[in-house]
């Protein structure tokens, strides 16, 4: 469904991505893993236009979505690390004003009530934003993005500062995306979550991805079968840590 | 699109006046009737004097009085706009807003055509200040031309307003734009000398060619036929322009249907169609295409190295002088920065060189320094407006001294010292053209530097005393993002403060005071404003950190 092939990005002199390719398909949580600089926000960033690729292609269903910019942005949802909201509205309002930049007719706006009630924050929707807790902004960033049915979900570290019910619901909830065939990438660094929800995992590292494959696949390319991703992921990403004889362990 | 983000920016501006404590809407309200208070005794006193001034500017000065108009118009007005536009515009790369609508299935284009009219809404409010102005000019073409040429004028100007409304914010974004491209090929500090030599290079044109095109002699004396006839002198000195070929054709196309204010209005208006068209095309090409790699190349210079004017004294001064004026040294090629360095300096050392000699003579017999306290008090006002915009805008160092043991006092006092020393360079070097041709002899300049030396001094301490202590008082809550319609109490408050003290000086001087009196009424407010400092600044402590 959405192709990532060869990207290439660089600041200057440092390369944040170095022909970094993959691919999520329809039905599938794709976790996009890699420690802090990685590059996993660059992907991102590339994949919502706020950036924009040395050389490399992305194509949405065979087509690169610099052609086809609107078509493929209705059927985006994006869920930033840091929620961008506009504190100065209400909870009901900033998901109105998505609706309406969405062009979504006020007959479908049924989802909202819908969404607002599993995260629990229907009581506080009338409130203004500049009042809500960190977990709260992020449920609406979240509501957001995924009010209109995305058919590619970019979901980046989604279950910071939520509580654990909180996480639990989004959880059920990607499970219901997914078996809407919807694309969803996950970045997050909760391996845990990862290894539970992902069916493909990408590793990467320095802007360069290190493996991909089922998080079972992972594990071995890490050297660790049976073991857990969090060890995989530690020795792929720390070449010089051999039989997990890493500080601190 | 555009109507929908105005809507919800219209639902966010209620809100936040709703959610408003009352001290702050008493501010609010207080803001208001100061700005129109000094709007009506502006206009009073105008009204009052205004036999005299129309006098003095008399039809066979007049055009000269026209020369300066449009320097002022063009120059100052343009300046002020294009420093709010640039900085509204550079926030758009900058925003996490940016971002978010970018998500959404819309034309981009259409985000910055919003823009565009948001930032000339903006500016509106600034008008109002050049409404006594604009009365006097009215007056004047009513004693000498007669009521329906003063009616021309108004129309006129009101056309001429959204033209430079319009034209200068599109400008600017396209300026914005193209800094943004050329940030691919070139490092921060080449685009920032090109720029200031390409600036230069379009006021060694700009004044002759004004100055040409209003001393045109004009047949029935209209001013309207003035001006027309100066759009039409105009376009025949860049014959090749875009602008003039379609300007020419234009005339060509309103000579054949009419002579007479409905052709001139028509004529107007197809100007300033055609100037936002092509700012809308120049736009197109450079704004609206790959998004992403304007935001990547804006992000990048963050990461440029060195300024070109790095402030070599302060290496060997404590860390927190250091710190104070960190952002200024650093970005001192910045936006702001940039703007006043470029536009409105050298232009205003130019212009003397550009004026008759008889202006000179006219001046030195009615004041001499005249033209220096209004030169002064120009400089120092749009500084103040980056001086107290400081307060506002940099918060971030508010955060950054929370977890320090440094006193507010100590930083606001380092920004000061700083900036007395660049507005006194400044100052120094543009007064220094007026200087010679007013032709001061060297105790008449010596006074003048004292003088400079003293009022650069007094203006950054009333910015940041004033500025912080309003800023404890009257200021808004942030949003995160720093999205929301910006709380202009600190900027007015310092201004009108500003504006006061540049008044009075020049109205204690008109009175016939020695010079003497002028350094002690300066140095009265040195000394309050050191107080205010003080309390400002111990507010602004115990509010925000």
């Amino acid at each position: 469904m959405l192709v990532a092939r060869d990207l290439n990005k660089k600041y200057g002199d440092f390369s944040a991505l170095s022909d970094v390719s993959f691919e999520i398909r329809p039905g599938e949580i794709f976790g996009y893993l890699g420690p802090n600089g990685a590059g996993k926000s660059t992907t991102l960033k590339l994949l919502t236009f706020a950036s924009a690729p040395d050389s490399g292609q992305i194509l949405y269903e065979g087509r690169s979505i610099f052609d086809i910019t609107n078509e493929y942005k209705n059927f985006l949802g994006y869920v930033p690390e840091v929620p961008f909201v506009y504190e100065m509205l209400t909870g009901r309002e900033f998901l109105n004003f998505v609706c309406d930049m969405r062009s979504i007719p006020v007959s479908g706006r049924k989802n909202i009530d819908y969404y607002l009630e599993i995260f629990e924050i229907f009581k506080d929707a009338e409130k203004l934003i500049s009042c809500y807790s960190n977990g709260m902004r992020k449920k609406i960033s979240i509501i957001a993005a995924i009010i209109h049915r995305p058919k590619i979900l970019l979901l980046d570290e989604p279950t910071s500062a939520m509580d654990a019910l909180s996480t639990k619901k989004f959880k059920d909830i990607l499970a219901d995306f997914k078996t809407s065939s919807t694309a969803i990438l996950l970045t997050t660094h909760v391996l845990e979550i990862a290894e539970k929800l992902c069916q493909r995992i990408a590793i990467i590292s320095k802007g360069k991805k290190l493996a991909e494959g089922t998080p079972e696949e992972i594990k071995k390319a890490g050297n660790c079968s049976g073991g857990e991703l969090e060890d995989a992921f530690i020795l792929l990403t720390n070449p010089e840590i051999k039989n997990g004889e890493y500080p601190g362990r | 699109m555009i109507s929908i983000l105005f809507k919800y920016r219209l639902i966010m501006n209620k809100n936040r006046f709703a959610n408003m404590p009352v001290a702050e809407k008493i501010a609010y309200a207080l803001v208001v009737l100061v700005i129109t208070a000094f709007v009506l005794i502006m206009t009073g006193m105008c009204l009052k004097k205004a036999d005299k001034i129309i006098e003095f500017i008399n039809p066979s000065t007049f055009e000269y009085f026209n020369f300066l108009g449009a320097v002022v118009l063009n120059l100052i007005l343009m300046a002020a706009i294009s420093i709010e536009a640039f900085a509204e515009v550079e926030d758009i790369y900058y925003r996490r807003e940016t971002q978010f609508i970018l998500q959404f299935p819309n034309d981009f284009s259409i985000y910055f055509i919003y823009k565009l009219v948001e930032i000339s809404l903006k500016i509106i409010p600034v008008l109002v200040l050049l409404f006594p102005l604009g009365l006097l000019y009215v007056f004047f073409f009513v004693k000498y031309y007669g009521a329906a040429v003063a009616m021309n004028f108004i129309l006129y100007s009101s056309l001429s307003l959204v033209i430079i409304l319009m034209f200068s914010s599109a400008l600017v974004m396209a300026l914005a734009a193209a800094i943004a491209r050329l940030l691919s090929f070139f490092r921060q500090r080449t685009i920032g000398l090109m720029l200031a030599i390409g600036f230069i290079v379009i006021l060694c044109f700009y004044f002759p060619v004004l100055k040409d095109c209003l001393t045109q002699k004009s047949e029935n004396k209209n001013a309207l036929a003035n001006i027309y006839n100066t759009i039409k002198v105009s376009a025949n000195k860049f014959e090749f322009s875009p602008v003039s070929i379609l300007a020419e054709g234009a005339n060509s196309f309103v000579n054949a249907i009419s002579r007479g204010l409905l052709a001139d209005i028509f004529y107007s208006l197809l100007v300033t169609i055609a100037a936002i068209v092509i700012s809308y095309y120049i736009n197109l090409i450079f704004f609206f295409r790959e998004m992403g790699s304007l935001l990547d190349n804006m992000s990048l210079r963050q990461n440029s190295s060195r300024s070109m004017l790095y402030f070599r004294p302060l290496e060997s001064m404590p860390a927190v002088w250091r710190g104070a004026i960190y952002d200024e040294t650093c970005h001192v090629l910045r936006k702001n920065f940039l703007m006043v360095f470029i536009f409105m300096v050298p232009a205003i050392f130019a212009m003397p060189f550009y004026l008759p000699p008889k202006f000179f003579e006219a001046v030195r017999a009615a004041n001499k320094y005249w033209a220096i306290f209004v030169i002064n008090s120009t400089i120092l006002m749009y500084g103040s407006e980056l001086m107290a915009g400081d307060l506002i805008n940099k918060r971030a160092f508010m955060q950054l001294l929370r977890p320090m043991s440094v006193k507010l006092k100590d930083f606001l006092a380092a920004k000061i010292f700083f900036y007395w020393l660049i507005w006194a360079s400044l100052l120094l070097f543009v007064n220094s053209s007026w200087a010679y041709f007013l032709r001061l002899d060297i105790f008449e300049f010596l006074e003048v530097f004292f003088l400079i030396v003293i009022w650069s001094a007094v203006a950054p301490l009333i910015c940041y005393g004033v500025g912080s202590l309003a800023y404890a008082k009257f200021s808004l809550k942030k949003d995160a993002d720093g999205f929301q319609p910006s709380d202009p109490a600190v900027r007015i408050i310092v201004s009108i403060i500003l504006t006061v003290m540049c008044i009075g000086s020049f109205r204690l001087y008109n009175s016939g005071l020695e010079m003497a009196y002028i350094y002690v009424y300066f140095l009265a407010w040195l000394a309050a404003s050191f107080f205010t400092l003080r309390a400002g600044a111990r507010a602004l402590e115990k509010k925000e950190l």
